[in-house]
């Protein structure tokens, strides 16, 4: 069956019985903490991945257990069992994935990246969530990261968009248009 | 004598040119490529992304979206897979997968996007953006085949003649003289464009060596038949999509000819390795495959792609409403034009139902 329909009915599901059971924020908070372990450890990834008659249904669901601290709230780990008995525990990271987007989705908050080079101020981030809640009407975390490459100005995405105001795109624009008007001069 | 470089000269342009950057701002719309594989890249995010849209995946690659599923998007890879990692970001281009034309394609050696390949820089003029996948002209913009294209060949003039705006398969096993037929055609319009009534040609290379290809243009330059042609090459070391892309490209130039009132004949070199092409990029995109492996489209693939070759209707007000046209082209349209099909399958041992 193909992959994609089996990963959006469970993420789905799940976004449903969180709502219903108002645990949804702990879960999903969970659920990306799980998400982030399983993208960053490629062994943890590799054993929740493998055939069952490999690493049995229990220990995958004990080695996520384990990432999270042994402190999974009852609504997830129902919900691993739920994945082992019907062996699709392999597609859990991308379950997670498109769950903690539709539960986002759901309870109308975005998620935003803000990149600068420099650590932004309050005052900044404030602003910047007034003006996304002012356009969208929805409320937003940001995530901020620092990164001096990027040399100055800010990289923002929200959702499936990305403003790339940072000079280092400003530089490399610059240097693709050099490039391609002065290719037949080189 | 050396010519002396004035610093202050150098710095003008440059400073002229750094003044009229463009860099504007705005949101572009992205998703993280989750995995990647053989000429295939899966897209996480690109909500709004359309069939056949360019993906831009940084780099310098480009892809082509082929696949539209619930939680992802499957795209072809227009380059090298080496150059791509997960989790970079694929930006939205907007724009459908299209190749550059104009006048100045003549004589020149392309790959299915346009960027040319012979080393004589690039095409100049303003191009006309052709799609590569484009509707065949409906049944009201056409009318019968009324004018021969001379083969050159006796044998095929005399007894099975083609006209302008038909298509004719050249069938056979390999080393049985598919593509001298072809070659020779090309070759022959030279009488035609000498007499002032150009029949345009392109020649689609598809998965064939470098060295053949080569050896075609020199063939084809030494009579003097690239003065009217254009060689679209994929060969056998470029991606699978570029091999699958390529004929259309060739369609599309050729469209250009026709829907301008003028004769084209393009010239598919051949078709079974491309639909061996299409097959690769549809087992990695995981469609369901049929008889030997092929995907259940691959005789539209091929109907809808020589369905293009038409004869398009000498009065100009029903030509100018033709269905389809590119926004690039509506002020253009002129009726009469023609697009003339030569494809070619090679049989393994002459097993023609294969």
């Amino acid at each position: 069956m193909n992959r994609s329909i089996v990963i959006t009915r469970y993420a789905r599901a799940l976004v449903k019985y969180v709502r219903e059971g108002g645990h949804g924020d702990i879960v999903c908070s969970e659920a990306e903490t799980l998400g982030r372990a399983l993208h960053e450890l490629e062994d943890l990834r590799r054993m929740v991945t493998a055939a069952d008659d490999v690493v049995t249904p229990f220990e995958k669901k004990k080695l996520l257990q384990s990432a999270l601290g042994n402190r999974m709230s009852p609504d997830l780990s129902r919900f691993l069992t739920l994945l082992n008995q019907n062996g699709r525990m392999p597609l859990v990271e991308d379950i997670l994935r498109d769950f903690t987007d539709m539960y986002h989705r759901s309870v109308g908050v975005r998620k935003a990246h803000l990149t600068t080079a420099s650590e932004p101020s309050e005052r900044l981030l404030q602003r910047l969530k007034a003006l996304v809640k002012q356009k969208t009407g929805d409320d937003v975390i940001i995530e901020v990261d620092v990164d001096p490459s990027i040399i100055g100005g800010f990289v923002f995405d929200i959702d499936d968009y990305l403003m790339d105001a940072s000079i280092k795109r400003q530089l490399d624009v610059i240097r693709e248009q050099f490039i391609e008007r002065n290719r037949r001069i080189i | 004598m050396a010519i002396s470089l004035k610093p202050s000269e150098v710095s003008d342009i440059l400073l002229g040119q750094l003044q009229d950057m463009k860099n504007d701002l705005r949101f572009e719309e992205i998703g993280k490529a989750l995995q990647v594989s053989d000429g295939v890249v899966r897209i996480y995010g690109l909500d709004h992304a359309e069939a056949g849209e360019l993906l831009n995946c940084g780099n310098g690659v480009m892809a082509v979206v082929m696949n539209l599923e619930a939680d992802n998007v499957g795209a072809v890879l227009m380059g090298p897979t080496d150059l791509l990692k997960e989790g970079m970001v694929v930006r939205r281009t907007g724009r459908i997968a299209s190749v550059g034309v104009n006048d100045k394609v003549l004589g020149r050696v392309i790959d299915p996007l346009g960027n040319p390949l012979d080393g004589l820089g690039p095409v100049e003029g303003e191009k006309l953006d052709m799609p590569l996948e484009r509707k065949a002209p409906g049944v009201i913009f056409r009318q019968p085949v009324s004018e021969p294209l001379q083969t050159g060949l006796k044998a095929i003039d005399a007894m099975i003649p083609i006209g302008r705006g038909q298509r004719e398969l050249i069938i056979g096993d390999r080393q049985t003289g598919k593509t001298a037929i072809a070659i020779d055609t090309i070759i022959n319009q030279r009488q035609a464009f000498e007499a002032g009534d150009p029949v345009y040609c392109i020649y689609v290379a598809i998965g064939q060596k470098g060295s053949t290809v080569a050896s075609i243009v020199k063939t084809l330059r030494e009579h003097g038949a690239m003065d009217y042609t254009t060689v679209v090459a994929a060969t056998a070391s470029d991606p699978a999509a570029l091999q699958y892309y390529a004929p259309f490209a060739g369609a599309a130039i050729g469209e250009y000819f026709r829907d301008t009132g003028r004769h084209a004949l393009v010239v598919y070199d051949d078709l079974s390795k491309q639909a061996v092409a299409y097959r690769e990029v549809s087992l990695i995109l995981r469609r369901p495959s049929g008889r030997e492996a092929y995907p259940g489209d691959i005789f539209y693939l091929h109907s809808r792609l020589l369905e293009r070759a038409a004869r398009i209707i000498d009065q100009q007000e029903v030509a100018a409403r033709m269905n389809d046209l590119p926004a690039v082209l509506k002020d253009k349209v002129k009726g009469g034009g023609s697009l003339t099909a030569l494809p070619i399958i090679e049989t393994q041992a002459g097993d023609v139902s294969a």
